[in-house]
């Protein structure tokens, strides 16, 4: 245990950490013509203190500023929002500090407010996906409590599917999501106990759950498939998640519909066959064979038996 | 040709062999209906198959390690050894007599005593399936069943995949055998001499 803890902390003081200063410098080296604006917010909002003007003498004194507030600088450039300035969501008054309390009650956008019928992405079917989630029990929950947000976290949310990023990435950024509220203590209001330790006592049924949650993703299992999107978001209850194993482990399988749905077709245009993705990342027994050896073996066997048969007759002919 | 008796299959090859027999019959069962599965066609239940697969996996590693030990610590081992000179010959000669030799009623070439328990025939094939393919099968099955020790990919090609192939492929060759190891056991004097050797352990004719 001491052993592989030292390990972790060699390896990120070796690795992760000098990759994540590079890709700040990256990140910082790209165009941001919001970076000036949005630094007047991340100075306090990207930092774990903040400035507190002390009233009346001029002098400011440090204060902490809580979690839930502060924003990954790194991660928000990265987003698919990057480009946004702050107050192109929030309102223009947060610019004082300190900020008017009733401005908590400003209501937040939307998806849908802005992207509701606008043709640059269409291909990702907003109006669709709305109703999707609508139906979801998620969005039973308190709405300021849950939202499209709850998973798209504002402040860093990059859509990964039609990337090409590899598909054991994706798994873990989209479980990632759900992750987040399901076994994360720091998210009280959602947390549901225990760590993965939980969520993989919750699926005992299924044998190498880790595993298994590497490959696919929560969605895959929790989530009805709707042919019209890409992703599907109607989180259906749990009794209505999937249990069958041959949903996925069989040639029609389910996967195919979702996780796998969009590299297939993309190589179904270039390289004119399905297996393609799956053969390269991912391996499913019984979904994905090996055409050829099952009929090279099948064939091998009928000739056998065929064999046999005649030898048989000769030996009772000739008896 | 004298009728004596010898005692071929001690009590524990024959233990064993009853054990590896009813394992590998299993395995073949589940194995195919894994590798067939579809979405309506369910006379087995996916986890069910893969329960029983597993299950029967590692008692078959057990059984092998038991038939490895017991080969060791026997002479029976001696009977596995090939003959490397001469061996394509006496393959031919055998694999002719199976192929006309028995329809003109010849002597069969290679008369099984304990001596000479296996004909070359039977001696390649056991050999071959017993200290090679079975072997091979059951690393790539234990490596499936632990898959953090697989390779992830090489050459653009899942580690999973290549490891199931050969697994399959292994699989498809045990079943190939096994019916073919089915057949030839009928090639005894009667066409249940061997089968009674397999289970009272005495060899009764000297042929085939
Ligand atoms: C001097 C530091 C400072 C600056 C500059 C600042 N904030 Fe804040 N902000 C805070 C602190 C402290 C809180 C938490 C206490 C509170 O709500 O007043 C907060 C809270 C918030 C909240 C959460 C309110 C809620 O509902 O709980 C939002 C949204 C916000 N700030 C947005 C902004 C934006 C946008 C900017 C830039 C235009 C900005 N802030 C600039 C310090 C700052
Ligand atoms: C794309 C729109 C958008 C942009 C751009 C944006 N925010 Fe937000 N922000 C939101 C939404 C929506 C929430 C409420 C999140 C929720 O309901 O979970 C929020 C919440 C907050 C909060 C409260 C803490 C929290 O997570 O609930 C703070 C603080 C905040 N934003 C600061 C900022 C700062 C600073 C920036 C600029 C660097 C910024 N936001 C840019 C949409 C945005
Ligand atoms: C305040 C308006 C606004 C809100 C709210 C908003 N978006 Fe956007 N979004 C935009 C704009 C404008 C762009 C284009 C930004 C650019 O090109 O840099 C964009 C870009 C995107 C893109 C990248 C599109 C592409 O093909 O490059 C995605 C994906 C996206 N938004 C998803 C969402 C999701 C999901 C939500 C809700 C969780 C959301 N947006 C909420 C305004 C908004
Ligand atoms: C329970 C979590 C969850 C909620 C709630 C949620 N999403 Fe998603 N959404 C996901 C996941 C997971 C993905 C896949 C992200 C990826 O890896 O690209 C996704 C992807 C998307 C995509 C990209 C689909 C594509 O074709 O590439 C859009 C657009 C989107 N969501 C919009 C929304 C909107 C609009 C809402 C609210 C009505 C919403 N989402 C609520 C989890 C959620
Ligand atoms: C913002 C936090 C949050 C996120 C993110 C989230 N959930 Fe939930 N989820 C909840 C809460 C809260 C409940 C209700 C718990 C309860 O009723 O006890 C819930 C309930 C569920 C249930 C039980 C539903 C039922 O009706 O039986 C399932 C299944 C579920 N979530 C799956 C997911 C999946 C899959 C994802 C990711 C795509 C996800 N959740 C993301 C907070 C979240
Ligand atoms: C192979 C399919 C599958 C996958 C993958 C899967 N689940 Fe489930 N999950 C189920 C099923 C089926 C149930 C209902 C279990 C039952 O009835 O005992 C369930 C139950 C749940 C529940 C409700 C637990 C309870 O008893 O309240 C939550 C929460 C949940 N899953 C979250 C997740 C999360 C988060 C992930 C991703 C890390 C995930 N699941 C991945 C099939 C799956
Ligand atoms: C949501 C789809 C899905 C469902 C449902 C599912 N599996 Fe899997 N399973 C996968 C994928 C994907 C892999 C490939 C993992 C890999 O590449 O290592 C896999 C791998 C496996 C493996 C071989 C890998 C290993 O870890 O040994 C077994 C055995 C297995 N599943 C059994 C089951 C059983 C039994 C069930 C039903 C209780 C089941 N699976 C349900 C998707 C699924
Ligand atoms: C239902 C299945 C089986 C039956 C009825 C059966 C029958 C027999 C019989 C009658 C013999 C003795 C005669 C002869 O050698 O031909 C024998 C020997 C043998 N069989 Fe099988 N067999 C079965 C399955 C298997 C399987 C699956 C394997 C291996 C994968 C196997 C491996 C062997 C070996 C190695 C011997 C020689 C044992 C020794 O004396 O050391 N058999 N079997």
């Amino acid at each position: 245990m001491n052993i592989r803890r030292w390990f972790g902390i060699l390896l990120f003081g070796c690795f992760i950490l000098p990759a994540g200063l590079f890709a700040q410098d990256e990140a910082q080296n790209e165009e941001f013509p919001n970076k000036e604006e949005n630094a007047l917010c991340l100075k306090c909002h990207g930092n774990q203190v903040y400035p507190m003007p002390v009233d009346g003498t001029g002098e400011t004194v440090l204060l902490k500023m809580c979690r839930g507030d502060r924003i990954d600088t790194v991660a928000y450039y990265k987003g698919n929002h990057g480009t946004f300035t702050c107050t192109d969501c929030h309102s223009y008054e947060y610019t004082t500090f300190p900020h008017n309390p009733n401005l908590r009650l400003e209501q937040m956008p939307s998806c849908l407010d802005c992207h509701d019928g606008d043709p640059a992405v269409e291909k990702y079917h907003f109006e669709s996906i709305d109703e999707e989630y609508r139906k979801s029990g998620h969005a039973n929950l308190d709405s300021t409590l849950f939202s499209c947000w709850s998973c798209h976290n504002p402040h860093s949310f990059r859509l990964a599917v039609r990337t090409d990023i590899n598909i054991s990435a994706l798994v873990k950024y989209d479980n990632s999501m759900c992750l987040n509220c399901h076994v994360n203590p720091v998210n009280p209001d959602y947390y549901l106990g225990g760590g993965l330790d939980l969520i993989v006592a919750k699926h005992t049924w299924l044998p190498k759950t880790e595993n298994h949650f590497r490959n696919v993703r929560c969605i895959e299992c929790h989530a009805k498939i709707n042919e019209n999107v890409l992703v599907p978001h109607n989180i259906v209850k749990k009794e209505d998640a999937v249990k069958r194993c041959v949903e996925c482990h069989s040639t029609d399988s389910r996967l195919l519909h979702t996780l796998y749905k969009y590299q297939p077709q993309q190589a179904r245009q270039t390289k004119g066959f399905v297996n393609s993705v799956i053969s390269g990342q991912g391996y499913v027994v019984g979904a994905n064979r090996s055409i050829l050896l099952n009929r090279i073996g099948i064939v091998l066997v009928i000739c056998t038996i065929l064999g046999i048969g005649i030898h048989t007759t000769i030996r009772i002919i000739l008896k | 040709m004298t009728e004596k008796k010898v005692l071929l299959y001690p009590v524990w090859i024959r233990l064993w062999h009853l054990l590896n027999a009813l394992l590998i019959l299993l395995l073949i069962i589940t194995g195919i209906s894994m590798l067939y599965s579809t979405l309506s066609a369910t006379w087995m239940r996916f986890d069910v198959a893969v329960t029983i697969h597993n299950t029967s996996g590692v008692l078959l590693t057990i059984s092998y390690l038991f038939f490895f030990l017991g080969n060791l610590f026997t002479t029976n081992w001696r009977h596995y050894v090939i003959q490397l000179p001469g061996m394509w010959t006496r393959l031919w000669k055998q694999f002719r007599y199976y192929a006309f030799g028995v329809f003109l009623k010849e002597e069969c070439p290679f008369p099984i005593g304990s001596k000479r328990k296996f004909n070359p025939l039977q001696q390649f094939t056991y050999t071959g399936m017993m200290y090679f393919i079975v072997p091979v099968i059951m690393i790539t099955g234990w490596a499936m069943m632990f898959p953090e020790v697989i390779i992830d990919q090489y050459l653009k090609i899942a580690g999973f995949k290549t490891t199931d192939v050969i697994h399959v492929a292994g699989a498809f060759i045990v079943f190939i055998f096994l019916l073919i190891h089915l057949y030839f056991a009928t090639m005894g004097k009667k066409p249940s001499t061997h089968y009674k050797a397999m289970i009272t352990g005495y060899h009764e004719d000297e042929t085939g």
